[in-house]
This record gives structure tokens, C-alpha cells and sequence, in this order.
């Protein structure tokens, strides 16, 4: 656990947000990851749970807004999600830490073997930002690929698109382990095809072609067998949509 | 420090803390001694509790973050009277518990299941317990547990769990004709099932299904373990490590540590006594080399001390580690065995007090040879030999992970002597041990040994006791030192790895007729166990298939990874793999059923197990030893174990090509594996434990024994040997163990001994105490002394052979206050010339993808002959708990270094251990005999459930594929490699 030297608990998104504008400031919303993580630096941790930042709401179309602060658990047990969303947040930590991880520490963590960031990226997923300047809505891809645009910002929600159909696949040590690779595969209401990876770059991505890849390797798996992976499981994903 | 409240266990509750401060420290603070540590990065789950109903991992949450909140924990489930839960009833009567150290975590997340889902499923019910890992029982038993609850609370009638008694299949010495469709055993894989033996009589309470003797402290919560105890102005250690994983200390500057307000003490080389020693917890004289000080100036591997810090809080203890400057030589290193006899390999001990390396300047430890013939007769044999065959097999480093970290905790006694209460296995070692690294005698110490939270052989150490007993001596206070789950994996102990080559050869019968087994067994920076767990690794590869002449030659070598040790099985895992899979091989280059070509070559009752005695601490040369003073087998149920596991693994689909091919999964192949196990039981001539056994006023019994239960259940079996013997329940013995001010002496818990020796030595004390109590008996009988033989004692009186009887009390109570006063009571122990090995057949079915090489093992099976099991939950649930080790050792589990030799995966997250969600089917069988040398026929069970998993799959690998993996463990990209090396 980090040295934390204060704790506040703001009571509104824009007390929070002001908050986050001072230096050493860490946002605390499950404090799976910031309570988890040892580093020698000192934080003041900024609570989110009072603000009302979590939930699961239709917004019709097809989509549903999540609320920062839900926590996984409650993705696993909300019937409105796709089955294979529900078991990817489930998948995602295990149910002594899914009841406290949510939705906006799993985008800010942006882990690059997480299923489920990589199933939010197939559901077009649109995250809601709020600074201490405004608000603004940006795409998980362009989200992961710049972390500066979560400094001294909060995850208010992110929307995501569930109607169509959908695939999986994985790889892991076990049935429980984070997958090295995993492949997911969307067939939209309209038809339209999106496919999504991880472990195969420093965050997960929505993918084109497979054989530009170079990913990453560790002790799990090398780049070579990462490559090798994203092949087989993204051809299978996309038969499975009909791709 | 700032306010809070909480609602605690419904009552309200205020503290100040400190920011920063967890969760769990707050509730453990509070007196909440069931949330417990297993590592600060929630992982583990041992510090789980309800916050508002909801089960989360208290490690990661802030104290602040609970205010206003409902917190729920173990302390608040039982009633107001403290009538246990029917939670908690049911975690005792499944025998869900072993250590009981996650116990807490276990059953508030089955509260809250059972709050939202009264009647789960078991898929449901692991999903639950996903956040709670478990090392001991495989999760077994605690789904029957959540199982028993449910229906308890939903009031469903509930069938007493017993042990389902199944027909044997042979005629126990024979093997039966397999017969795909013979029907499994309809019960839950958590009951055990027994098949009985007639050579074993009807007994009352040992082989019964007891509840633990220690059930009651563990599913309340209570402060049981070594970290639960507060003492006044108690001090926090902490240790330096290295970051290198070799280096020479250049200096030490620790005056900013030193000035630092509320540190109490520093210590390093410079300023600590340099008295060499082994670490590993083993008899007396321990087994060379000595190549260990407290404090050196030089690092060995990442993680090695190098500084301990004694102040008023961890925060101070932390930051005056950061302010001690360590000026460091950083030196070459090596991680591989087959580098470090290399030429110009970094000399990893070139210091001038370390005594018994066999040759330091080529980084070998030791040389072992042992051989039954002469090597010029195994040359002989060799050549009369029809084929033979050579294999190389490489095994790898993995750690024990009991979910309680090491811990201990010194003071100073009102006497000023040095208490330790510490969790360990080896108590009386322990003490013996680090004596003279402080500068003390053996009197000067006791060692207390509480509960402990799982061992496996990570706390058959002296590892801690010397920082801290350092620290009390210098500071004159308390200290408390607990390891992080990065210390664990990286400064504690862990498996040797081990490069083994078989050398066999057959005759044109498929018989053996020369075996030579080489190995370049691993001993990290120190060699601590690497002497006897190589020898026990040459014990188990060679002993357990006949052959006329064998050989064992090993080099022990120093490297620089992370310190090996004793893990459970001890050697004997690592040759196992070697063994099966080099025998498998074999057969099928001979085109032999394997099972046939085991069978035919593996041990039998009156077979002699002839290398034993040419290896070990006591072993001696070839040729020196009476081939007629071999110690023979004496019982085997080797083939009911074997058709009881083949029934229950559904042998014969292994041959059916659309089962292991399945037309419908074109990239999945399936595959049935099998491996024949034994083991030893105890170490003969040096394992030894002791036992005393007093009476009390009521006729109840107090027997206090030396022998250390890490969670295994011992201090039961223990029990019940006694109850038996004194014609008592359970409930009339209390049992008190591991402390050497009040406890006799025993060895400790380790190569599978606690039952055979400790017992016999319980059995033996309870025999003195029962004599004494039928002569007081007869003399209230008026029966003459010489026919007080005739007495019985059972439902808690004596009994005399024409039907008049007499209570335990009123004996008690004569002896004790009435005439011709005496304390009954007896002493007795026991050292074992003989090993007697228990048997196994373990069976593995996996389904393997071979586009990604992905293995996903559906099933294991394993059939034990583990004597007579003293209690058959119990021994159950030491199988089931082995087996989950073992399979992360076969399958999953893994050091994994980086370029600078620090290991890598020092959490859960990455050091994959199976959890409850993702676990095989599991099924154990208890094959009876009726082992003459043990305590009402009992042999060993703890470690041999470590040996057949990781053959057993490699087996069913190769049954899907037809690819054979010479390497553990088979990891998908380790598997992928092999089946594209195998196409190409």
C-alpha cells in the first residue's frame, strides 16, 4: 500500500475534480490497484464513493451507460449486459476484489491483458471525462493510447454499445488466469464487425490485421507465441461472428 | 491521526488511525483476529470481510474508506452465547479446515452467499470462494462445507458425513481385470471413500471421521496464530534485502537509520556476531555445509539479508531502511545448475569459515554417490542388457505459498528468557539451532509453536528466529517480525530445481536390469536441505521399481536464485517426474502396455528396498551392507489403488479415438495419464518424537507432545491414537503440542512422519498410563495385580472380565486423593528402524488445444495405501490439498527471473495457484492395509499426493498427442513449442 498521507471523501464531481487538480493527488475508487500497488511515493487519496458515479443505466439504442464507480460485481450480476460481458467483468478479479474494482479503475488502469477493457473495446465504448475545466467524451482506444488525458481528470462513465452478437477466446495457464492472449469478436446490430486483443501491445487494441503485431514478451509468453496466439484465436473469434 | 466510526459486528465502533491505515489492521486492532494477513495486494482474501453485507479484501481498502459502513467479520457469526453458526458447524464437520488461518475469510464469503442465494450451485459457490485462496484443502471440502450451510439454513435435512465404504475391486494382492463399467461411487467427491482391509479390526475412535480437536478456535477466529498476540511496547521489524542477486558488501553506513526517531536498533555484519550455521531444520548435527551467517558481507541472491531495523511502527522500520547505505561490489551471477561447475563460473562462497563444501571453487556442495553393486558390476549389467535407455528430465523452482506468511514474534520473559512464538515447524530445532548464533544456551529459550497457517516445508527453517532474537537482545523489547508475500517468495524457501538423467536397461522381457540415475540438484546460495533433499531424491527415483543393480550420482551445486528448501514431498517430486515419464518412455519404445511394464517392475510386499541404505545421513558404500538387512515391504495396496483409480477415471476411453479426439473439436485432443507413486514414511533411526500423557481428577487426559501440527490435523490424529488406547472419546483428550518448555522433544513436522513416529510414541505413552490405570482399576475391583492384564478399558471405565467396572473419574480420583497417592501418567518415544511406504496411483484426464498448446486438466483421481488412516477426513483432505500443490507444480507454477536475476512474479496475480473457481474434479480413494510397524497400522499420507500429478499429466499428454514434454510445467507456450517441434 502506498504511503497515503491524507484522505478526503468529496461530496460532488466538482469538489473531486478540484481535488484532483492539486499535485500528489491519487483517485481512490476501489483501491484494488492504488491500495495494492507498493511505490514509495506519498498520496493523497481522493474517494469517490460518495458521488454518485455508479450504476447501470439503458440509454436505449442498443447502449448502456455505465457509472464509474460500479464495481465489476455488479457488471457480473446485471442481466442487461451480454452473457460475455458479465463473465469478463467476472474474470477480471476474483469476488473478494470485484466487489471493490470498478468500472472507471479498470479503463484508468488500462492493463494490457484485461478481457474486459478488451470487450468494452468492441462496444465502441465512449468514456465520459470531467476536469476541473469541464467535461469532454473520448474513445477507449484514444483514452489508452494517451494516458495524459487522465491527469487530474475523473472517469465519470463509459457507454457502450451491446446489441449484436458476440465471440471469445483465450489463452491462459489455467481457466482462471489472465489470459496472455485473448480474442473478441463483435457482430453489431448493423452488422458491422469489430475485433479486440490483449496481451499483444502495451494496452489492449482494436485490430484490422494481425500481422503487423509485435508484441510484447514475458515470461508467460514471448512475442513470438503472443503473435502467434493473436492469429489463431482472432481467426477463430471472426469465424464465430461469421466474419 | 483522525477519527473514525464504523458499525462493527452491529455495534458501534470509533478509532483513531493513522492515515493510510488498512482495513484490516484497524479490525485486528479492534480485536478482529480472524482477518488475517496473507499479502497487502488483497490476493490472497485471508483478510476478508463484509462491508455492508458485500465480501471484500480488507487488505486494500482504508480504514477511512470503511467509515460510516457496516463491517462484518468472523467474531460477529456465532450467538450471543456463543453457540456456533451453522456456518461454522458445517466448516468443522466436513472437515473444511485444515490450518483454519483463512477460516475467517471463508465463511463471511459464504454468508454473504447464502444472504443473496440460499440454495448456489457449485458453480456459484466457487465463483464465491474465488477471492479465497486456499493452499491446504483444494477447496474440496469447503464447497461440501457451503454445501451443508445452505441446507442447513434453508432447513433441509442433512446426512452425517462419514466415509463411504466402497467393495475392493482385487483381492488386495492381485490386479483385478479392468472393467470400463463398473459403476463410480454415487457421493460427494468431498466424502472419502474407504475400502476396507479384513486385517484391520473394528476400532472406536481411530478411523473414525473426528472433528478436529483445534475446530473450535479456528472457525470462531480466535487468536490462535503466531502474529495474533500484542505484547506492550512491542517493536516492527524489518530486513534490508539485496537488490543484486551477487555482490560483496563493500560497507554498511547506518548512522542515519540509527538517528532516525523511534528506531530502536539496527544490525548487520558489521555489528553482529559471525557464527556459521544451516539454516534448514534438521537433527542434530546438522547436515553440512555451515555456509550461513546471520549477517555477511556478501549478498547471494535478490532477496538475501542484508540489514534488520527494530522500531516503534512499520512506517519507521520502512524509512530507516531507506536511509541505511550499502555500498555494494555487484558480481556475476548464475541461475541454471548446468552453469555453475561451468569453467569461470562466479565462485558463489569463497569465504574461509564455512565448513563441509565439498569443493567451493567449483560451486559444488556436495558429491553424492550411492550404488547397490559396484560400478564395474552396473557396467556388467548395462551391457547383458537388451536395450538401453537415456533421458534427461529438467524440473524447476516453485515455492510452497502457505497462505501465512513466516512470522515470529520474541520477548524476554519475567525471567529474562528468550520466548519465541513463531511459526515454525521444527520448535525444538528452532531452539537448538539459533542458541549459539546469539550467544546463548538451550535452557536460555523456549520456542512456542501455536496454530500455524500451513508449512509444506517453507518453516522447517530457522529463519527468522535469529533477526529477531538479535533484536530483543540489543532493544531488551518485544519485536515482531512478519514477511511480506514478496519476502516469501524471494528470502524464504522454495522446491530444488534439478537436472535428472536416467540411464535403464531392460532385458528382452521388459524387466530392468540396470538403472543409473545422474542429477544436478540446485541449492541456491546455501545449502540448507540440499543434502537430504537430493538424497531423498535419490531414495524415490530409484527405489521404486526392482532393478539388481542401481546407482545414484549427484552433484549439489550452488547458484543464485532464491534459497531452496524442504517443500513438501521433498525430493521426491522432482525424481518422481523423472522416474514415470524415463518408465512410460520405455515401454512404449518396447511397445509394452506402460501399466503392464510398471507393474511388472514395480515394488511388491517382500520386495526389499535396497538403495535406502546406501543413501542419506546414515548412509554408507556399496557393498558395505547385508543385502538380507534391505528393510523389505511389508504391505502394499498397490493394485486396488490402481483399479480403483482406473474405475474411477474411466481408464478405457484413453484408447477410444473420437474421446480423445472429439469430431466436434477439431484443435482439442483429450488424454487420461497415470503414475504410480510411493513414498516413505519418516526418516528411520533419526526421525524422532516424544510424547507424555497425564490423568486428570475427572478421568479426562492431558497429553502433551512435541510434534507440530501446521494445519494437517496431527494434534487429531494424535488424539484419537490416545483416546483409543485410554478407552476415552475424543472430547477426554487435550492435546498440547510444540513447545519446548512443556512438550517432550520430536523432530517436528516434516518427511511424513507425525503420525508413524509421534503416534507410536502417543500410542506407547497412552500403553504406560492405560497399565497404570488397570492396576489402580483392579485394586478397586479387588482383582489380583497379576490379572489386571485382563482389564478393558473403554466408555470411560475400566472393565473387568466378569462384567464389574469401575469409572476413569473414580481411578482419578482414588489415585489423585485417596489412597497410595499417584499421578498416573506415562512418557514414551519413539525412533523407527524401519520406513514402511505408503502407495499411490494417481490419474490426470486434461483436454489440450494444440493450435495454442493450452492445457486444461479436467480431472484428477489418486487412490492412496496409506496404511490405516487414522482419521479419514483428515487424510482425505491431505490428499486433496497435496494434489492442488502438486498440480500447480506440474501445470502452472513457476520462478520467473529477469535479466538481473530478480524473480518477477512475487505475487498471486503472476505466480498463478489454482483457486476455487478453476479447480479440476477431484476424487480420493483410501485403500486400507494393515501396516504392523505403525500405530494401529497406519503409514504416511502428507507428501505422497506431490509425486504422480505432474507425470500423471505429462502422461495424458502424451495420450492426447503423442508428444512427450521433458520439462515442467506445461504451460501453454512450453507445450505449443513441443507439438510444433514434434510436427516439424
Amino acid at each position: 500500500m502506498p504511503k497515503v498521507v491524507d484522505y478526503h471523501r468529496p461530496a460532488s464531481v466538482e469538489e473531486a475534480v478540484g481535488l484532483l487538480a492539486q499535485p500528489n493527488t491519487a483517485v481512490l475508487a476501489g483501491g484494488t490497484r492504488v491500495n495494492a500497488t507498493p511505490f514509495a511515493g506519498r498520496v493523497v487519496a481522493v474517494d469517490l464513493q460518495s458521488l454518485g458515479l455508479s450504476g447501470i443505466e439503458d440509454v436505449g439504442g442498443g447502449r448502456l451507460r455505465l457509472g464509474a464507480t460500479t464495481t465489476l460485481q455488479a457488471l457480473a450480476d446485471d442481466p442487461r449486459l451480454p452473457d460475455l460481458m458479465r463473465t469478463l467483468a467476472r474474470r477480471e478479479a476474483p469476488s473478494t476484489m470485484r466487489t471493490l474494482a470498478t468500472v472507471g479503475g479498470t479503463i484508468a488502469a488500462g492493463g494490457w491483458e484485461s478481457e474486459l477493457l478488451t470487450g468494452f473495446l468492441v462496444c465502441d465504448a465512449q468514456v465520459e471525462l470531467r476536469t476541473a475545466t469541464g467535461s469532454r467524451t473520448v474513445t477507449l482506444p484514444e483514452l489508452l493510447g494517451d494516458c495524459e488525458l487522465l491527469r487530474g481528470t475523473l472517469i465519470v462513465s463509459v457507454t457502450l454499445s451491446v446489441d449484436g452478437a458476440f465471440a471469445a477466446e483465450r489463452t491462459g495457464r489455467t481457466p482462471g488466469d489472465q489470459a496472455i492472449v485473448s480474442a473478441i469478436a463483435r457482430r453489431s446490430g448493423a452488422g458491422i464487425v469489430s475485433v479486440a486483443a490483449s496481451g499483444v501491445a502495451a494496452t489492449p487494441l482494436l485490430l484490422t490485421d494481425t500481422t503487423t503485431l509485435v508484441p510484447p514478451s514475458d515470461f508467460r509468453g514471448t512475442s513470438e507465441y503472443r503473435s502467434h496466439l493473436a492469429t489463431v484465436l482472432v481467426a477463430r473469434v471472426r469465424k464465430a461472428v461469421g466474419a | 491521526m483522525k477519527a473514525i466510526s464504523i458499525t462493527l459486528n452491529g455495534k458501534p465502533c470509533s478509532a483513531l488511525v493513522a492515515p493510510g491505515t488498512s482495513l484490516r489492521d484497524l479490525l485486528r486492532a479492534e480485536g478482529c483476529f480472524s482477518v488475517r494477513f496473507g499479502s497487502d495486494d488483497g490476493s490472497t482474501g485471508a483478510a476478508t470481510v463484509l462491508v455492508d453485507g458485500v465480501p471484500v479484501s480488507a487488505d486494500v481498502v482504508l480504514a477511512e474508506q470503511a467509515e460510516g459502513h457496516a463491517v462484518d467479520t468472523l467474531e460477529g457469526l456465532e450467538g450471543p452465547g456463543g453457540e456456533l453458526h451453522p456456518i461454522q458447524q458445517a466448516f468443522m464437520v466436513t472437515g473444511a479446515l485444515q490450518s483454519g488461518y483463512s477460516a475467517g475469510a471463508m465463511m463471511m464469503v459464504t454468508k454473504a452467499l447464502l444472504a443473496r442465494t440460499p440454495n448456489p450451485s457449485e458453480e456459484e459457490i466457487r465463483d464465491a470462494l474465488s477471492g479465497v485462496l486456499d493452499r491446504e484443502t483444494a477447496y474440496v471440502k469447503v464447497v461440501e462445507a457451503v454445501q451443508r450451510a445452505a441446507a442447513v439454513l434453508r432447513g433441509d435435512a442433512v446426512e452425517p458425513f462419514r466415509p463411504h465404504i466402497l467393495t475392493p475391486l482385487t483381492n488386495g494382492r492381485d490386479p483385478a481385470p479392468y472393467e470400463p463399467k463398473r459403476p463410480a461411487p454415487g457421493v460427494s467427491p468431498a466424502v472419502p471413500r474407504v475400502i476396507p482391509s479384513p486385517d484391520v479390526p473394528e476400532m472406536s475412535v481411530v478411523g473414525k471421521p473426528e472433528i478436529k480437536v483445534d475446530a473450535l478456535k479456528l472457525v470462531k477466529g480466535n487468536p490462535a496464530f503466531s502474529d495474533d498476540i500484542e505484547l506492550r511496547g512491542m517493536l516492527t521489524a524489518r530486513v534490508l534485502r539485496s537488490p543484486h542477486a551477487h555482490a560483496r558488501i563493500l560497507d554498511i553506513d547506518d548512522s542515519a537509520a540509527v538517528a532516525l526517531p523511534g528506531v530502536h536498533a539496527v544490525i548487520h555484519f558489521k555489528n553482529t556476531r559471525r557464527v556459521v550455521y544451516a539454516s534448514g531444520g534438521q537433527s542434530w548435527p546438522n547436515p553440512l555445509p555451515w555456509d550461513q551467517v546471520s549477517f555477511d558481507n556478501k549478498v547471494r541472491h535478490v532477496g538475501d539479508r542484508v540489514a534488520a531495523v527494530a522500531a516503534d511502527s512499520a512506517d519507521i522500520a520502512e524509512e530507516a531502511l531507506r536511509l541505511i547505505k550499502v555500498t555494494y561490489e555487484v558480481l556475476p551471477f548464475i541461475l541454471d545448475e548446468r552453469d555453475a561447475m561451468k569453467p569461470g563460473a562466479p565462485v558463489i562462497h569463497e569465504e574461509s569459515d564455512a565448513v563441509g563444501i565439498h569443493d567451493a571453487s567449483r560451486n559444488v556442495v556436495h558429491h553424492i554417490l550411492a550404488a547397490t553393486v559396484p560400478d564395474a558390476a552396473l557396467e556388467e549389467a548395462f551391457d547383458s542388457a537388451h536395450k538401453v535407455y537415456e533421458h534427461t528430465f529438467r524440473v524447476h523452482q516453485v515455492q510452497q505459498t502457505p497462505i501465512e506468511p513466516h512470522v515470529c514474534v520474541g520477548w524476554l520473559d519475567e525471567d529474562e528468557r528468550l520466548v519465541f512464538r513463531t511459526a515454525t515447524q521444527v520448535p525444538f530445532h528452532a531452539r537448538r539451532m539459533v542458541a549459539p548464533l546469539l550467544g546463548l544456551t538451550v535452557k536460555d529459550i523456549r520456542v512456542i509453536k501455536p496454530r500455524i497457517g500451513g508449512g509444506f516445508g517453507a518453516k522447517q527453517e530457522m529463519l527468522l528466529e535469529d533477526i529477531v532474537g538479535h533484536l530483543v537482545l540489543k532493544t531488551r523489547k518485544p519485536v515482531r517480525l512478519v514477511l511480506s508475500r514478496e519476502e516469501e517468495f524471494a528470502s524464504s524457501r522454495s522446491r530444488h530445481p534439478q537436472t535428472i538423467t536416467y540411464r535403464t536397461g531392460v532385458d528382452d522381457k521388459g524387466f530392468l536390469v540396470a538403472q543409473e540415475m545422474r542429477m544436478i540438484g540446485n541449492t541456491g546460495p546455501y545449502g540448507t536441505h540440499g543434502f537430504t533433499v537430493q538424497n531423498v531424491a535419490g531414495i524415490r527415483g530409484l527405489t521404486s521399481y526392482n532393478c539388481p543393480a542401481k546407482k545414484f550420482d549427484c552433484h549439489v551445486v550452488y547458484t543464485n536464485i532464491p534459497v531452496p528448501g524442504a517443500y513438501r514431498g521433498y525430493g521426491a517430486p522432482q525424481a518422481e517426474f523423472a522416474l514415470e515419464c524415463h518408465m512410460e518412455d520405455i515401454a512404449r519404445d518396447l511397445g509394452m502396455d506402460m501399466l503392464a511394464f510398471k507393474r511388472q517392475n514395480w515394488v511388491k510386499v517382500g520386495d526389499k528396498l535396497d538403495i535406502v541404505m546406501y543413501l542419506g545421513e546414515r548412509g554408507t558404500a556399496a557393498g558395505e551392507v547385508d543385502p538380507a538387512s534391505y528393510p523389505p515391504v511389508m504391505t502394499s495396496g498397490t493394485e486396488e489403488c490402481v483399479a480403483q483409480g482406473m474405475r474411477a477415471a474411466g481408464w478405457h476411453r484413453r484408447n477410444d479415438p473420437d474421446w480423445v479426439s472429439p469430431p466436434d473439436r477439431p484443435n482439442i485432443r483429450r488424454g487420461i495419464g497415470f503414475a504410480f507413486c510411493m513414498h516413505g514414511t519418516a526418516i528411520p533411526f533419526l526421525d524422532m518424537g516424544g510424547c507424555s500423557i497425564k490423568m486428570n481428577d475427572d478421568g479426562s487426559f492431558n497429553v502433551l507432545a512435541g510434534a507440530a501440527d501446521l494445519g494437517t490435523g496431527a494434534d487429531t490424529v494424535l488424539s484419537q491414537i490416545a483416546a483409543e488406547v485410554l478407552g476415552v472419546p475424543l472430547e477426554d483428550v487435550k492435546m498440547y503440542s510444540g513447545d519446548t518448555d512443556m512438550t517432550p522433544f520430536d523432530v517436528g513436522a516434516y518427511a511424513s512422519s507425525t503420525t508413524y513416529i509421534s503416534g507410536t510414541a502417543v500410542k506407547r505413552a497412552a500403553d504406560a498410563v492405560r497399565w497404570r490405570i488397570k492396576l489402580r482399576a483392579a485394586r478397586l475391583l479387588g482383582i489380583p495385580e497379576e490379572e489386571a492384564c485382563s482389564i478393558e478399558l473403554r466408555d470411560r471405565r475400566a472393565w473387568a472380565a466378569d462384567g464389574r467396572s469401575v469409572s476413569l473419574e473414580d481411578i482419578a480420583l482414588n489415585s489423585l486423593h485417596t489412597e497410595d497417592h499417584e499421578q498416573i501418567m506415562g512418557t514414551a518415544s519413539f525412533v523407527s528402524p524401519d520406513c514402511p511406504p505408503p502407495f499411490g496411483a494417481q490419474f490426470a484426464e486434461i483436454e489440450l488445444d494444440v493450435d495454442t498448446g493450452q492445457v486444461t486438466v479436467t480431472r484428477l483421481v489418486m487412490a492412496v495405501d496409506c496404511g490405516v488412516a487414522i482419521n479419514p477426513v483428515t487424510a482425505s483432505g491431505q490428499i486433496e490439498g497435496g494434489m492442488l500443490q502438486a498440480l500447480g507444480y506440474g501445470h502452472c507454477e513457476e520462478f520467473a527471473f529477469d535479466e538481473s536475476g530478480r524473480m518477477v512474479n512475487t505475487e498471486f496475480d503472476t505466480y498463478r495457484i489454482y483457486r476455487a473457481d478453476e479447480m479440476p474434479e477431484m476424487e480420493v480413494f483410501l485403500v486400507q492395509t494393515m501396516e504392523d510397524s505403525g500405530p494401529f497400522g497406519a503409514k504416511a499420507v502428507a507428501e505422497i499426493p506431490k509425486d504422480g500429478v505432474a507425470p500423471a499429466l505429462r502422461s495424458a499428454i502424451l495420450n492426447a498427442t503423442g508428444v512427450a514434454i521433458d520439462e515442467i510445467p506445461f504451460t501453454p507456450e512450453r507445450v505449443w513449442r513441443a507439438l510444433r517441434s514434434a510436427r516439424s
